[in-house]
């Protein structure tokens, strides 16, 4: 028994050695696609593979139950170009990603640069204003429902205080609220990605650039304007990008919100996707919306590239 | 307050300038933390103020009764294990498949490898309904679905492409020189990783590991399409249930949500120490 225990740990460790030593020789070439294969294994098998199922069933006529099917080609994409419930989810999308992306830009530059003052407790003003970046969003979804709440909620009590309003509003089921109630989760949410970005960037602006407009009498805003703005700018131009591309694409702040209602009020277009497949059970038409945000969104991309990205480079 | 005369010394005119900074960096703080502290004074008050208006701001007394409920009464404690487990999962998944490559982008030359390190950028443009519909009819099809280790595959999938980017940066840092006087004393390929770039890069490693952990804790979309049954569901489910069942409760609910943010933020604070030190880590 124990002989035999020897030798198989014997075994092992001269198995060991000569493996190792097999590592050692081979080409370098060999080594590094080695140890990158399990990382493109996954990547094909849970990403590329998934998208070309989807746009295969997108040209299907399928249930999630799967079942009978029928290749249909382009009919599923024709019907959702040909009806309303789709322009209305790509409107919303556009309003929701704009009012988004503006309010996290806004509220990130300024956290940004408030944090980059020197002042006493800076790490722990630091951290704190960081915090909500770290919330769940499940947890930040419910913790402004219950303060939005059209009977107890206490922002509703305080915009009526300030008389900004004039009764209680149930901000998420209403029609004209529910969609800037979203905004709001989302900025609260995300802006400190950006302050992030921002913050890091700002550190690295060399203070003498600052002392030299004030020797030459420049105000505030001016070195704001000409020193602050222009080294910023490859930053925010990354900072919108991902944050463009993230919102359009998001689904948990949306569904947990409204569930893009009321009616189709909030409806974006990965809330009608998931919609369709996992309640209607319509694959087919599902997948066909999922490739459709995935081509807008590339859109979208391009044009902000053409757009903004000429000038300088990202970084 | 008074505008900014040309009249002021200096010195004023810095002193007022400093309470300028102080106000709003204390104005700020407590602002974005409004949400957070309503949300906690809302789990101790008595249940009877929630429900009154004008609200109370105050708690006439303080009792942790919601929390009692919250474990007594609903799976709470089930949810918080089975989000442990993903998130625990995800980060040695990540770390097992990441580090290889991620060490191997930094430091072979081999075919391909400019088109992995650009692969994340592109990955995170991905909708991620465009592969979460698919992905529910592959997992069901090798049953994966209603498995929290599918879950942890899917979060995987979703951390790579950061988590290379991350390790690489840190491998790089690592200067050539070390491996290179290493390999001349004979070591091997292996021992050059484990003893020397794996312990220079621990600050990396912990780094991807929150941000594995922080992915999977916070992840609803995935969980939503894989789990079905209710004795599998991780935290986000979890608590999206609980308003569905009882809308009523929010100091209980609130109660969870309080808990389920504690990690993340403990997390970062814990190991800030560890994660500056490491950063000074000299490599010469």
């Amino acid at each position: 028994m124990s002989y035999a225990s020897d030798f198989i740990t014997t075994a092992k460790r001269e198995f060991r050695y000569l493996a190792r030593r097999e590592f050692d020789e081979l080409q370098e070439n060999t080594v590094g696609i080695l140890l990158v294969l399990p990382l493109v294994a996954t990547l094909v098998a849970l990403y590329l593979y998934p998208t070309v199922q989807a746009i295969i069933y997108s040209l299907q006529d399928i249930s999630i139950f799967l079942g009978d099917s029928e290749v249909v080609g382009l009919a599923n994409y024709i019907d959702l170009l040909r009806s309303g419930t789709f322009y209305n989810a790509l409107w919303n999308g556009i309003i929701y990603t704009a009012g988004s992306v503006l309010l996290t830009v806004v509220v990130g530059v300024a956290t940004g640069l408030l944090l980059n003052r020197t002042f006493t407790g800076e790490r722990i003003a630091t951290g704190l204003i960081l915090v909500p970046y770290m919330v769940p969003t499940v947890a930040a979804v419910i913790l402004f429902r219950w303060m939005l709440d059209g009977l107890y909620g206490v922002g509703n009590y305080a915009l009526v205080v300030s008389t900004l309003i004039d009764e209680p509003i149930a901000w998420l089921a209403s029609t004209r609220f529910a969609m800037p109630a979203l905004i709001l989760i989302s900025g609260w949410r995300l802006y400190p990605f950006v302050t992030m970005l921002v913050l890091a960037k700002l550190q690295t602006i060399p203070k003498s650039y600052y002392e030299s407009a004030r020797l030459m009498g420049a105000s505030r805003w001016e070195m704001f304007r000409h020193i602050t703005l222009p080294q910023l700018r490859g930053v925010l131009f990354v900072a919108i990008l991902l944050r463009l591309v993230w919102t359009f694409n998001l689904f948990d702040i949306i569904w947990l919100g409204t569930q893009g209602g009321p009616g189709n009020a909030t409806e974006t277009l990965p809330i009608m996707a998931y919609r369709l497949t996992f309640i209607g059970n319509d694959l087919g038409e599902g997948a066909s919306v999922a490739v459709v945000t995935f081509l807008v969104l590339a859109v979208i991309v391009y044009g902000y590239f053409r757009l903004y990205g000429t000038t300088e480079e990202p970084r | 307050m008074t505008s900014l005369s040309p009249q002021l010394t200096q010195q004023q005119r810095h002193y007022l300038e400093r309470i300028a900074t102080y106000t709003a960096v204390i104005v700020t703080t407590f602002v974005v933390l409004i949400p957070l502290i309503w949300g906690f004074l809302s789990t101790i008050r008595p249940s009877e103020e929630l429900f009154s208006w004008p609200p109370v701001i105050v708690p006439s007394e303080v009792s942790f009764e919601n929390y009692h409920i919250l474990f007594e009464q609903t799976n709470f404690a089930l949810y918080f294990r089975n989000s442990l487990i993903v998130a625990l999962t995800t980060i040695i998944l990540t770390l097992l498949i990441a580090i290889p490559a991620a060490y191997a982008v930094s430091r072979y030359e081999f075919h391909g490898r400019r088109y992995i390190a650009n692969l994340s950028v592109l990955i995170y443009m991905f909708p991620l309904i465009l592969l979460g519909i698919p992905l529910f009819i592959i997992f069901q099809n090798i049953g994966l679905t209603n498995s929290l280790f599918g879950l942890a595959l899917a979060h995987t999938a979703f951390a790579l492409p950061f988590a290379l980017l991350l390790l690489r940066v840190f491998f790089l840092d690592i200067t050539p020189e070390i491996e290179e006087s290493a390999r001349l004393a004979g070591a091997s390929r292996v021992t050059i990783v484990t003893k020397i770039i794996l312990p220079l890069s621990l600050p990396g490693i912990v780094a991807t590991s929150i941000f594995a952990f922080f992915l999977s804790w916070n992840e609803y979309f995935f969980a939503l399409i894989i789990l079905n049954d209710s004795a599998l569901y991780t935290l986000p489910l979890g608590i999206a249930n609980l308003i569905d069942m009882a809308t009523t409760n929010w100091g209980m609910i609130l109660g969870g949500v309080m808990i389920m943010i504690l990690p993340p933020v403990l997390f970062v604070f814990l190991v800030y120490k560890h994660l500056i030190k490491g950063f000074g880590v000299s490599t010469v």
